[in-house]
């Protein structure tokens, strides 16, 4: 018995260990790592200043983190967007209405796409004189035709529009699974009692996806603020005139002194440290608020 | 009547959305066969004079091959290793029924939502003083230390469902837990494994930043990278840039057509991450 557990540890260990040692070096010692470096000054890649909180006071300070934080915040704009359209997109396709295979294969095939290929085409497509505009054009809608990635105001929403038509694909494989799940014969009755699709939509599709909404939000939300880097450096690079500057961008550009008065490594830490505590914190909020929920909920069976 | 009405918008509009992914793609394929002066007196037409020679000069510059090696051994070291490792470590969680596993399994899976971004301030500075920036042997290590939690938490799931009497079979043939990974769990999990395979390959294959920083000369970078920083360059010659991008997305798509169904249900086990 005592010999069995002993191999049992070993053979643990074995197997382990590769993954802890890969999850350490990538992972653990950096987050480690990346909390003390938000509290120095980092002169040569071996030499280091502490200086407490000094970083995080320059960021309060600096009028490009604050719009890079608002143009993260902007973007978030895209969470419900998302939401609703793959929603919707998914209970249209739960139809079955001919084409339905040929059409979800073709959005989930644009969400696989490298991103970095995706964003190359659709800057020469929405150029001025680009596809997009001459095809305005060529409709008589020429008066819609406009610089948008060019223009400093418009930018960031076009970036905005990329990343939603790019992203839904995801969105629109988790509620299709989900929708699988569900019983026709809910939708049917629904049907025997005469509710229209958005009627059904309303009574049926929402309620029954609930359990998979709080979860999108967080995966999204946390998506949008923290991994959609490619999109923005090769659509506009964060320009034009650090209009469409993220938190992303600005740490990079910190980072590896593209930004105005040059590198600055700790900064750049801080800007991560922020970002961290912030997804943290969105995880927290969303298992909190499950909680509540199932809480509540059981309550109420309690009750009845 | 305003039934009908509604179906046949709701039906029109999943068509405009399906017709709408196909914009990116009919634009790659139409401007990757024009030549560079054709392309910049009209560039929302169509090509006046198709012609193959953007994909010549790509072969010829010698660049674009470089890259695309770097890219197919990125992504296939990268893979492999974040397979054998996960694969391990799953067997190690879900078989040996060690106290404290499945607390542990549920910390590496949280490591999923950790954005790579972040990562790079410490890794950057790390690696500097370890000698691994721009070196193949540091993006291997990141790429397969990010593909890990996702790829553990995905193989611990499919190997719990693995019917216990199997392996007790095993067990009592005498089998120590070592042998049984290879001769029991791994040969059962092989569509789970391959659809892993495709995903993190993906990853690896798409990504932009990892490249940037720790690849940065021509010699090592792979071709996302290669065709962005090409694309600041030659902005003159769209098409050539065009060429690159239409093939570099050749393998996505193949691989995607050829494993859409096992792939959609892994990325849907992906994303129900936490869940």
């Amino acid at each position: 018995m005592a010999r069995r557990r002993a191999t049992r540890l070993l053979s643990a260990l074995l197997l382990l260990a590769p993954a802890l040692a890969l999850l350490g070096i990538v992972f653990a010692y950096p987050i480690v790592r990346l909390v003390e470096l938000s509290t120095q000054d980092v002169i040569t890649y071996e030499r280091t200043l502490g200086v407490g909180l000094d970083n995080y006071r320059f960021l309060w300070d600096d009028p490009e983190f604050r719009r890079s934080l608002a143009n993260s915040g902007r973007l978030l704009l895209a969470v419900p967007l998302l939401l609703g359209l793959s929603v919707l997109v998914a209970a249209g396709l739960r139809e079955r209405l001919r084409g339905w295979r040929l059409q979800s294969g073709l959005i989930v095939l644009l969400y696989v796409l490298p991103i970095p290929a995706f964003a190359l085409a659709l800057r020469q497509i929405l150029r001025g004189d680009g596809l997009f505009n001459q095809t305005l054009e060529t409709a008589g809608l020429s008066f819609l035709a406009e610089e948008w990635l060019a223009s400093a105001s418009l930018a960031i929403w076009t970036v905005l529009a990329i990343i939603v038509i790019k992203e839904l694909g995801l969105g629109v494989l988790i509620f299709s699974a989900r929708l699988n799940r569900v019983d026709d014969d809910l939708y049917e009755a629904a049907r025997m009692d005469g509710a229209r699709w958005w009627r059904q939509l309303w009574h049926v599709t929402l309620p029954q996806t609930r359990d998979v909404m709080g979860f999108y939000v967080v995966i999204a939300a946390v998506t949008i603020v923290s991994w959609v880097f490619a999109y923005v450096y090769v659509l506009t690079g964060g320009g034009p005139a650090n209009s469409t500057s993220i938190l992303e961008i600005y740490l990079y550009r910190r980072m590896f002194g593209v930004a105005s008065g040059g590198q600055d490594i700790g900064t750049a830490a801080a800007v991560g440290v922020l970002m961290l505590v912030a997804i943290v914190a969105a995880f927290a909020l969303a298992a909190a608020a499950r909680y509540v929920v199932l809480t509540v909920r059981r309550r109420r069976a309690v009750a009845r | 009547m305003i039934a009908r009405l509604g179906r046949g918008i709701g039906r029109s509009a999943l068509w405009l959305l399906a017709g709408l992914t196909l914009v990116p793609l009919y634009f790659l394929v139409t401007t990757a066969v024009r030549p560079g002066d054709d392309y910049a007196a009209d560039p929302g037409g169509l090509p006046s004079r198709p012609t193959l020679e953007n994909f010549d000069r790509l072969f010829e510059i010698g660049d674009f091959v470089t890259w695309l090696g770097n890219s197919l051994l990125l992504t296939g070291a990268s893979t492999a290793i974040a397979i054998v490792v996960a694969t391990m470590a799953a067997h190690a969680l879900t078989y040996l029924e060690l106290p404290g596993s499945e607390l542990v399994l549920r910390l590496i899976a949280s490591l999923m939502v950790i954005p790579p971004i972040l990562l790079i301030v410490p890794l950057f500075v790390q690696f500097a003083s370890l000698d691994l920036i721009d070196s193949y042997l540091g993006a291997i290590l990141i790429y397969s230390g990010l593909a890990l939690p996702f790829a553990i938490y995905m193989l611990a799931r499919f190997f719990r469902a693995i019917p216990k009497s199997v392996l007790e079979a095993a067990r009592i043939d005498g089998a120590g837990p070592l042998r049984v990974l290879p001769a029991v769990v791994v040969p059962l999990s092989k569509p789970a494994i391959a659809t892993l395979a495709v995903v993190t390959a993906f990853f690896v294959w798409n990504d932009l930043l990892i490249a940037l920083v720790f690849l940065q000369s021509e010699e090592h970078r792979p071709l996302m990278a290669g065709l962005t920083t090409l694309a600041g360059r030659q902005t003159q010659d769209v098409p050539l840039v065009i060429g690159g991008v239409l093939l570099s997305i050749v393998p996505i798509v193949l691989l995607y057509l050829a494993s859409q169904r096992s792939m959609v249900r892994g990325l849907y086990a992906g994303s129900s991450r936490g869940g």
